[in-house]
């Protein structure tokens, strides 16, 4: 991993671990990225998120229902009703739109888009490496993984 | 207050309308997107306006411009996930009375919105 590519993958993991106790008053657990394929990550819910200008590619989060239902209920008290891909998709926005405290205003992100079947890197056009870090909330799991180039 | 919470997520409307309802606020629509936030913007004529910037057909920038232009009046509290200066200073030159980034604690919400009305009350 260059130190460039390094550098990124640490400003992603702060604004994950910001993400979770902001919103709650429990810290997430980040586990140790690793270079994926990007599908063999998909869990029950994921969401993508396009980036373009300073840098292309997209970043999905990928979650567990059980960490989805943990979240919906954190934000809103109850869960009947939610929809559990918008929770998904809100989560990806928010990190991606983060990152530009970081990237700057030229790191262009796209509305959530709901991935209901295998993730297609190539067809969201993800960069490789794809770097894949794992994430641990509420004794649930799930994971952002990312492709920029 | 009468408000309009504009966000396309279903589940950050209902958030901040629960929020917003809470500190004795009501909550007299919702919008998905911009082009649905102008038309609920017209109908019901709010004195408060939470507003996304990230959203489909019409972004909340546009929005805050074509709101601000038809009300001046109006107290508009931008709430995004893009979190850099250069929106946020953007937001504020267009006229928002906050920019607020997500993820934001509830009573960072109150806050902001109690100073900008209060402010416009002042």
């Amino acid at each position: 991993m260059t130190l460039r590519k390094a550098r990124e993958i640490q400003a992603i993991v702060q604004v994950i671990v910001d993400y979770f106790s902001t919103i709650s008053n429990e810290r997430a657990s980040i586990g140790v990225p690793y270079v994926s394929t990007g599908s063999e990550d998909q869990m029950d819910y994921t969401s993508a998120i396009g980036i373009s200008g300073s840098m292309s590619g997209a970043l999905f989060f990928s979650a567990s229902s059980a960490l989805v239902t943990a979240l919906v209920e954190q934000i809103l008290g109850a869960v009947e009703g939610a929809d559990p891909w918008d929770m998904v998709g809100e989560v990806g926005n928010t990190i991606a739109g983060n990152l530009r405290e970081r990237f700057g205003s030229e790191f262009i992100i796209s509305v959530p888009i709901s991935i209901k079947s295998e993730v297609d890197v190539s067809a969201l056009g993800m960069g490789e490496p794809i770097f894949a870090i794992p994430i641990r909330w509420s004794h649930q799991k799930a994971v952002v993984a990312v492709g920029l180039a | 207050m009468n408000a309009l919470v504009v966000d396309d997520s279903s589940i950050i409307r209902t958030a901040i309308s629960q929020h917003l309802e809470k500190a004795g606020h009501k909550v007299v629509a919702w919008a998905g997107d911009g082009l649905e936030a102008m038309k609920m913007f017209l109908l019901h004529r709010p004195d408060v306006v939470t507003l996304d910037i990230t959203m489909p057909h019409m972004d909340g920038l546009s929005c805050l411009e074509q709101m601000l232009d038809l009300r001046p009046d109006c107290s508009i509290v931008v709430i995004s996930a893009l979190k850099d200066s250069g929106t946020g200073i953007k937001a504020l030159s267009l006229g928002a009375k906050a920019f607020l980034t997500k993820p934001f604690r509830p009573a960072e919400l109150l806050e902001e919105l109690d100073r900008s009305v209060l402010h416009d009350v002042a």
